[in-house]
């Protein structure tokens, strides 16, 4: 009605014809370009290192399983961590039927990948999923071995000489790290094993692959507890991705 | 936060329970490898399991294994220190009794980290007397399990 009369005014021969123009309604809608860039949030990396203590419960149980486990891992991204394992066995055992002894040193690499969305960037508890790539160089030997017949009354003594082998393994993975004070963490993983090669002879099958496990079994199921450290010296970007241009309703004056 | 201590603590529990498998403290698998015997004979034609009345076995030197009872299958133990074992074999009270010769290969094979060791054999020869015998036939040479029947004796009828 404004605009109607406001026109009638400023030209009064277009009153007298009686037309009436109607205007298209005005868009007050203009687009406003916020600026489009991302931001670079650093969050706190750092090599993480510590020890495997569920080998002490597991000593208590195989008293023959005499095993160290050093755990480390760092953290090449925002959510990924490089992590490796490596450690030292030894397989002390004697029974009525056999002595036998073993040791041997192991390694695994592999990744982590954290699930766990962050409350805040600094944030370091982790649930994660990861798998490993194993590897074990170790020698076991029967010193002695009796084998028993009660009717022929007979026993058989021999030995099996010393014997050096190497075992490659697959890991699958899911755990947690808890941040329990600052730097420093506690947290367990239950793991899947799958050995690739066949360590096993007719004579023997190994005891202990040192960091897999039971000799006898294809696949093994295994838990660790872990206390760990990080060291955090260094920085790992994550890019945020900036806003995008939004139209904005403005009123016109 | 609270929760994460729960789940660690979980996670301690299954790190035990995981540890409580110690198989170094368990047979159960049987330590020695028998070799199984069957005995066939001929009636009226067809050959067929049969019982004998009245068997009595042992090893050449050793106590008795079965004593005069009926039997249609015996299991005997091979020598783990030699590579020929003989046993003798009588199937009844009236008959003449049999001897059986078994030479084989043996090796050590190693059964569980809680059973230690064993032995499994291979057959070679087998000789027997021909007294109620009539034939051997060697169906598995190997001897790794006492399931499998690794002879089959068949008797003549008398």
């Amino acid at each position: 009605m404004f605009s109607v009369a406001a026109t009638a005014q400023v030209k009064p021969a277009a009153a007298k014809t009686d037309i009436i123009h109607k205007k298209a309604p005005v868009d007050t809608t203009v687009a406003i370009a916020i600026p489009h860039k991302d931001s670079i949030l650093l969050l706190p990396g750092g090599i993480r290192i510590g020890v495997d203590l569920s080998r002490i419960v597991s000593a208590i149980y195989y008293p023959y399983r005499k095993e160290i486990t050093v755990v480390a891992d760092a953290r090449i991204n925002a959510d990924l961590y490089l992590a490796f394992e490596g450690g030292y066995a030894n397989t002390p055992y004697s029974d009525s039927n056999y002595t036998y002894k073993g040791n041997g040193a192991f390694v695994t690499l592999g990744l982590d990948y954290n699930f766990l969305k962050r409350q805040y960037p600094s944030e370091k508890n982790m649930f994660y999923g990861g798998f490993r790539y194993g590897f074990s160089h170790f020698n076991y030997a029967v010193p002695s071995y009796t084998i028993k017949n009660p009717y022929w009354g007979d026993h058989l003594t021999s030995s099996i000489p010393k014997t050096n082998v190497n075992a490659h393994w697959i890991e699958l993975m899911l755990g947690l790290k808890a941040e329990v004070f600052k730097n420093f963490f506690m947290g367990w993983n239950v793991r899947e094993r799958f050995l690739i090669n066949n360590v096993k002879t007719d004579a023997i099958t190994p005891l202990v692959i040192p960091g897999y496990g039971n000799g006898g079994k294809r696949t093994v199921l295994d838990v660790q507890y872990t206390v760990s450290y990080v060291i955090p010296f260094y920085h790992v970007k994550e890019r945020i991705a900036g806003t995008e241009v939004k139209k904005k309703k403005i009123p016109k004056r | 936060m609270k929760s994460i201590y729960q789940i660690l603590l979980i996670g301690s529990l299954l790190a035990g329970i995981a540890a409580c498998e110690n198989e170094t403290k368990v047979c159960d698998q049987t330590l020695s490898t028998n070799l199984h015997i069957n005995f066939k004979r001929d009636s009226a034609g067809i050959v067929r399991d049969t019982i004998m009345p009245k068997v009595t076995a042992f090893a050449l030197g050793h106590d008795s294994i079965y004593k005069v009872q009926p039997l249609s299958n015996v299991f005997f133990q091979l020598s783990p220190v030699a590579d020929t074992s003989r046993f003798y074999l009588k199937v009844d009270s009236t008959l003449t009794p049999d001897t059986l010769t078994f030479r084989y290969k043996r090796t050590t094979h190693f059964i569980s980290a809680g059973c230690g060791f064993g032995t499994y054999f291979l057959l070679d020869t087998v000789i027997a007397t021909r007294h109620t015998i009539d034939s051997v036939q060697i169906n598995i040479k190997s001897v790794t399990t006492s399931n499998d029947t690794h002879l089959t004796l068949y008797f003549f009828n008398q």
